[in-house]
């Protein structure tokens, strides 16, 4: 009986893949209009939290907040602003600890070429502000608030603002 | 011990949640959240495998951990009590030993512990203040007073997130579901009593058996004179059969 069930499955599967393989060959308007909202489409996780947020409340149950974390409202300070690369280079004071300029999901900590390490928060509304040249203190998969300490930078710190791919103008975010 | 992962249950919301859960990107909160569930019912179990208590399921709910026993009734308060505190000791430990690695783990450990400690049907402080009124009340009228303070605490709950209406519902339909059993648990109290030799050291004077105590034994009130606990079962299961 199980077996029977499996064979189902897989036979409606084979099925359906043909299908869209018959269409995709058959009518060109069809492969585009898949590729452009199932391959091309990426769900925006903090979108989604903010949305759920906004009108359903809090996700899981008894997160009790007893005022044990530690404050840091920074607005961000720097010396000197110029252009570099895709994005802009602050001078900022030695051992500078960065405060986040968005808030929203930690999306990946790492090495970027020509940045040196590199902090990527994706806010609700998809902007992607990127930290680089900065000794991260979060982890990955982290929700973060606007002025939050993030990380250290050594007296350089290259910010970074992409949507969709493409590079944003800096000065909504930075005054 | 053996089969405790085929007893594990878990329940149609808990997977809505972390569906959620999922497409809002907690993933570390939802892992943190389920493995404090997971360590308390750990202590419930590692204690109740050695009493020899049968375990009947683990459930996973989206409020916490249930560990159902399949068990008597008249059990030794001493092994309940271990039972019950185990759980949350051994998430009192886990959380000294894993303390502040991040603020949400801190943060669930609190609402998880204190949530749990809430006098509210299936959760531990409920078994607790059960436990407290058994020792002064008779067995029949604990379970209806404790299930009244239950509903009680539960109008704490309410709230217009989500997850807390789900909690509710939940919690409600378990305690209209133990009101409608009542006559049955009581049953199942008088009936241990009749076919095993239980024994226990105090003795009490009562009018009626439905006014029976736990942990002690009974003289009962019929036709003028006093009969023991024994003739006092006897006569009401021969009646009944």
């Amino acid at each position: 009986m199980n077996l029977f069930k499996f064979f189902t499955k897989l036979l409606v599967t084979i099925l359906v893949v043909l299908c869209i393989l018959i269409g995709c060959k058959k009518s060109h308007t069809f492969k585009e209009v898949l590729y452009k909202n199932v391959y091309d489409t990426t769900m925006s996780l903090p979108y989604l939290n903010d949305i759920y947020n906004k009108y359903l409340g809090h996700i899981l149950p008894f997160k009790l907040d007893i005022g044990l974390t530690k404050v840091f409202k920074e607005e961000l300070k720097y010396n000197r602003l110029e252009p570099y690369l895709d994005g802009i280079k602050l001078d900022v004071d030695h051992n500078y600890l960065v405060p986040a300029i968005t808030s929203g999901l930690v999306i990946f900590i790492g090495e970027k070429e020509s940045l040196g390490n590199t902090i990527i928060i994706l806010d609700s509304d998809g902007v992607e502000a990127w930290y680089s040249n900065i000794n991260p203190k979060i982890n990955l998969y982290d929700y973060i608030d606007k002025g939050t300490y993030i990380g250290d930078a050594d007296s350089k710190l290259y910010l970074t603002f992409k949507k969709d791919g493409q590079i944003l103008n800096y000065e909504k975010y930075i005054s | 011990m053996k089969n405790i992962l085929a007893k594990i249950y878990i329940h149609p919301f808990t997977y809505l949640v972390i569906l959620i859960s999922l497409l809002t990107g907690l993933f570390k909160e939802l892992v943190t959240f389920l493995y404090i569930i997971i360590i308390h019912e750990l202590g419930h179990i590692i204690a109740a495998s050695l009493f020899k208590w049968n375990i009947k399921k683990v459930k996973i709910m989206p409020f916490g951990g249930l560990t159902i026993f399949e068990d008597l009734i008249n059990k030794s308060t001493f092994e309940e009590i271990i039972v019950l505190l185990s759980g949350p000791g051994l998430q009192f430990i886990n959380y000294l030993i894993f303390k502040d690695i991040t603020p949400y783990f801190n943060y669930y450990n609190y609402g998880l512990f204190i949530f749990n400690m809430l006098p509210i049907y299936p959760m531990d402080g409920y078994r607790l203040l059960f436990i407290v009124l058994t020792r002064f009340i008779p067995y029949k009228k604990v379970i209806s007073i404790s299930l009244i303070i239950s509903l009680l605490v539960l109008l704490i709950f309410i709230r217009f997130d989500l997850i807390y209406i789900i909690i509710l519902f939940l919690l409600l339909v378990g305690i209209i579901n133990e009101f409608k059993n009542i006559k049955y648990i009581y049953n199942k109290f008088l009936f241990e009593r009749f076919i095993y030799n239980i024994h226990f050291k105090k003795y009490k004077k009562i009018k009626s058996i439905n006014n029976m105590y736990k942990d002690k034994m009974h003289l009962i009130y019929d036709n003028n004179r006093y009969i023991t606990e024994k003739e006092a079962l006897e006569k009401y299961f021969h009646k009944k059969l």
